[in-house]
């Protein structure tokens, strides 16, 4: 009998995350211990005896299986334990949080469905008209493809700070609602809208679109067939980006001071109150794995439970390619000559006004504590990038050795996909305290698994070429098929797939050091920077407008060169999986 | 002739219930068996079959007398170098990114064929002269290559390491008239010079009248029809001869 590899895999993989949840506690060992021990009683020493002391009455010493145990027979029982800090129980405080969030979620899901549909409308009318084309302009789509973090910043900015309409923070009435659900939907559906509008397009060249036009089928008939016809084969894609609101949630509900799900876990986390933390990771957990549900159920609603039938090849964008490149080095350019400028200054000196506008000698102004921004800016740049690069350049390696092993990696390739980074991130910050190597490690932990899937696709289609499968019978052994034969057609557009993501991963690293999760001050990392300067929005916009213009290039240019993607490699004609073009890495 | 691929009630059915078999058959160098059917009749299976690539579950296929080995094994290697194989869309089993040179001389390295790279240079010499191939085409790449040079080339892959028997299957589905013509009238020769045996698989009647000496018909998997080609062709004894013979004779489009 056949071994189901894959089935296998995925029970592994959910289990494993439901353990490292379940053992939280444990694993993060002493420091929680010193935590806990600073939050309630500040004035004892920290002595070996009285970290001691906490740990029993915490039951942190009674090793990993009773600790586990006893956390997962107590969400059976729906107890799910006593805060560390505040001694109240958990599952209080989550009702009220669960709440707020799945309020939250929805609106922000009906602005989704509107934002995308304006993004669709233009593509069916295109096809309608005999004229299929890929999507709307590609500026729109940066604007609309911006982090929530930084969205939401911005809209703070804009809708509460200069206009005045709505109330900065808070959560006590609809009036709240606004702002939040527009930050939080606005992304989704504009990348909702992005992938429709491309399956929607390509359904649209195949011949009986054509037929039913000329036969006199209505618009409106037709219209919806092609929206029937394009759904199913990118439910997949859709699920991930509403499964993704929920680590949106924690950056958007941080911003806004909402006393949601999010800012709950994100509180935990940073105060390593562990009990609350793992009830929040589970209850996020459980949401996005809810609103998965709901998007395997339509699907399966509108298959019928068949196999979503293979697309043509998407178009490409002939006419706006040019266009395209145009915005993403003119972006590329402005960010590297802000880069450069800030390199060429000092990020640490306090010795300029506090606060001070921007002027000729400096010209994005000074922060809270007298520093120059620009400075700040580009040396953030260097350290936000770096790491971006190395995190990417070792989840390369990682994508290339795991794809090899398709069925073995199915589930955590699936579960890395669906994890935001920001709840891997809320883990680790628990785990490993705060800090740009932890922040790192997040990132890296999910951005394997879209190369790694990318990976195992190109060497199945490599496998099934003539030319390679009849290899065998010339006495081509299998290691050497896959070293010298397999491998050199399948890491040139891995690594060029890779490359694209850069500047999304370096968006994510940015998020969680704008959560207080990455880098600490004084370094200047982009996210860091934008946190700070959300303090003083109302007196020196500025301090937020410097890193979230720098962070609005670096979206520009991840959506450009996502949309620019895969180039056919002379070498390899053959080629047809594409790098999964039009999903830039921005969400978080 | 002596026979040297043999195969006596190979038999192998697919989990899905499609498969080939029983079949009997042997072939020799200067023999030429056709195998026809339509699409779906088994033929790729037997195909594997007599590879060595997919095992029979009953009967058995053998080189030289013993079962032909799978894998890369020492063995195995031995047999791949008489035993060999030109696949459906020749051309497209070429890689691309290697000169033809490169293209021929690695079986001869990978199956160990005897001489260093002197030798396995004028090897690929001969292979390339015996397709009628210029000495140049060896430095070329695929991509540049006529359709019909790279049939040719596919061809003399092939031959290069001393091939006894030659399995091919329907190798000139994808080409034109001229083209076709052309490599059957190599294949033929060949034949004739008693230089190899071939195992011709196809559904086209046509090509493979021209070619072979005996017919063998599958049908769902079974043999219909098994005998020396004109009588096959002349007096069809099984309603799906019949059918081969007569779409032959009233499709007025000559097949691809």
């Amino acid at each position: 009998m056949r071994v189901p590899v894959a089935a296998l895999s995925r029970v592994v993989a959910v289990l494993g995350v439901t353990a490292v949840v379940a053992l939280l506690p444990w694993l993060s060992g002493r420091d929680a211990a010193y935590t806990v021990l600073r939050a309630r009683y500040a004035d004892r020493e920290a002595t070996d005896a009285a970290l001691a002391a906490v740990r029993a009455e915490l039951g942190l010493d009674r090793g990993p299986l009773v600790i586990a145990g006893d956390w997962l027979g107590g969400v059976g029982r729906g107890d799910l334990g006593t805060s560390w800090i505040s001694d109240r129980p958990v599952a209080d405080a989550l009702a009220g949080a669960v709440g707020v969030s799945l309020t939250l979620t929805l609106a922000a899901l009906g602005v989704a469905l509107v934002v995308a549909s304006l993004v669709v409308a233009p593509s069916v009318r295109a096809a309608l008209a005999g004229r299929p084309r890929v999507g709307s302009g590609v500026v729109a789509t940066a604007v609309i493809s911006l982090p929530e973090f930084l969205l939401a910043t911005l809209l703070l900015l804009v809708g509460a700070v200069w206009l005045g309409w709505f109330p900065p923070y808070g959560w006590t009435g609809l009036v709240h609602l606004p702002l939040p659900a527009l930050a939080l939907g606005l992304p989704a559906g504009g990348l909702l809208g992005r992938l429709v509008a491309t399956a929607v397009t390509a359904a649209a060249t195949e011949p009986w679109v054509r037929t039913w036009l000329l036969a006199g089928h209505g618009s409106a008939a037709t219209g919806l067939a092609l929206l029937r016809r394009a759904l199913p084969s990118v439910a997949g894609q859709v699920g991930l980006v509403v499964v993704g609101l929920t680590g949106g949630a924690v950056a958007v509900e941080e911003v806004f001071a909402i006393p949601g799900l999010g800012r709950l876990t994100l509180g935990a986390a940073s105060s390593q109150d562990l009990p609350v933390l793992q009830a929040g990771l589970l209850a996020l957990m459980l949401l996005a794995a809810g609103l998965g549900g709901v998007v395997a159920l339509l699907r399966r609603a509108l298959l019928g439970g068949r196999a979503a039938p293979a697309l043509p090849p998407a178009l490409p964008a002939a006419g706006t390619r040019r266009r395209d490149l145009a915005v993403a080095v003119g972006a590329a350019a402005l960010l590297a000559l802000v880069v450069v400028a800030g390199l060429l200054r000092d990020p640490f000196a306090s010795a300029h006004p506090r606060l001070a506008a921007p002027s000729w000698t400096l010209p994005f102004g000074a922060d809270a504590s007298r520093r120059d921004l620009l400075a700040r800016v580009g040396h953030g740049a260097v350290s936000t990038l770096g790491t971006a690069l190395l995190v990417v350049a070792v989840c390369t390696v990682v994508a290339l050795l795991v794809g090899c092993l398709p069925r073995l990696a199915a589930g955590p390739v699936e579960v890395g996909n669906a994890l935001p980074p920001v709840v891997v991130g809320l883990v680790l910050a628990a785990l490993l305290g705060a800090s740009v190597p932890a922040a790192a490690l997040a990132v890296g932990l999910v951005s394997w698994a879209p190369l790694a899937a990318h990976t195992s696709a190109l060497l199945e289609e490599a496998r099934r070429a003539p030319h390679v499968e009849v290899l065998p019978l010339l006495g081509v052994g299998r290691a050497r098929l896959l070293l010298t034969h397999l491998l050199p057609s399948v890491v040139v557009p891995v690594v060029r797939h890779a490359a694209l993501r850069v500047p999304g991963v370096a968006l994510a690293l940015a998020a969680l050091g704008f959560l207080g999760l990455g880098a600490r001050p004084p370094s200047p990392e982009w996210g860091l920077l934008l946190a700070e300067g959300a303090a003083y929005v109302e007196r020196a916009p500025w301090t937020v407008l410097a890193p979230g213009g720098a962070l609005v290039l670096a979206a520009v240019v991840a959506v450009t060169s996502t949309s620019l993607a895969p180039r056919r490699s002379p070498a390899a004609p053959r080629r047809t999986v594409p790098a999964p073009a039009g999903e830039p890495d921005v969400r978080v | 002739m002596s026979v040297l691929l043999e195969a006596s009630g190979a038999a192998y059915a697919h989990p899905g219930g499609a498969g080939v078999g029983p079949v009997d058959l042997a072939v020799g160098p200067g023999r030429a068996l056709g195998v026809v059917g339509r699409s779906g009749s088994g033929k790729s299976t037997l195909v594997r079959m007599l590879l060595g690539l997919t095992v029979p579950q009953r009967g058995e296929v053998r080189w030289r007398g013993a079962p032909v080995p799978r894998g890369t094994g020492r063995a195995a290697r031995v047999v791949r170098r008489e035993l060999t194989y030109v696949p459906q869309d020749p051309a497209g089993s070429l890689d691309p990114r290697r000169t033809v040179r490169r293209t021929l001389t690695d079986p001869l390295r990978r199956l160990g064929v005897d001489g260093g790279p002197r030798e396995h240079e004028v090897r690929v010499a001969e292979a390339l002269a015996a397709v009628g191939l210029e000495p140049d085409v060896a430095d070329r790449r695929p991509p540049t290559l006529s359709g019909g040079q790279a049939q040719r080339a596919a061809l003399a892959r092939a031959l290069v390491t001393g091939a006894r028997v030659v399995v091919a299957d329907e190798p000139v589905s994808g080409l034109d008239h001229a083209l076709r013509d052309q490599v059957l009238d190599l294949l033929a020769d060949f034949v004739a010079s008693g230089r190899i045996g071939l195992v011709w698989v196809s559904h086209d009647l046509d090509a493979t009248a021209r070619l072979c000496d005996d017919l063998l018909v599958l049908d769902r998997g079974a043999v219909a029809e098994c005998g020396p080609a004109d009588e096959v062709l002349h007096r069809p004894g099984h309603p799906a001869t019949r059918a081969l013979v007569e779409a032959r004779l009233t499709d007025p489009t000559p097949a691809r």
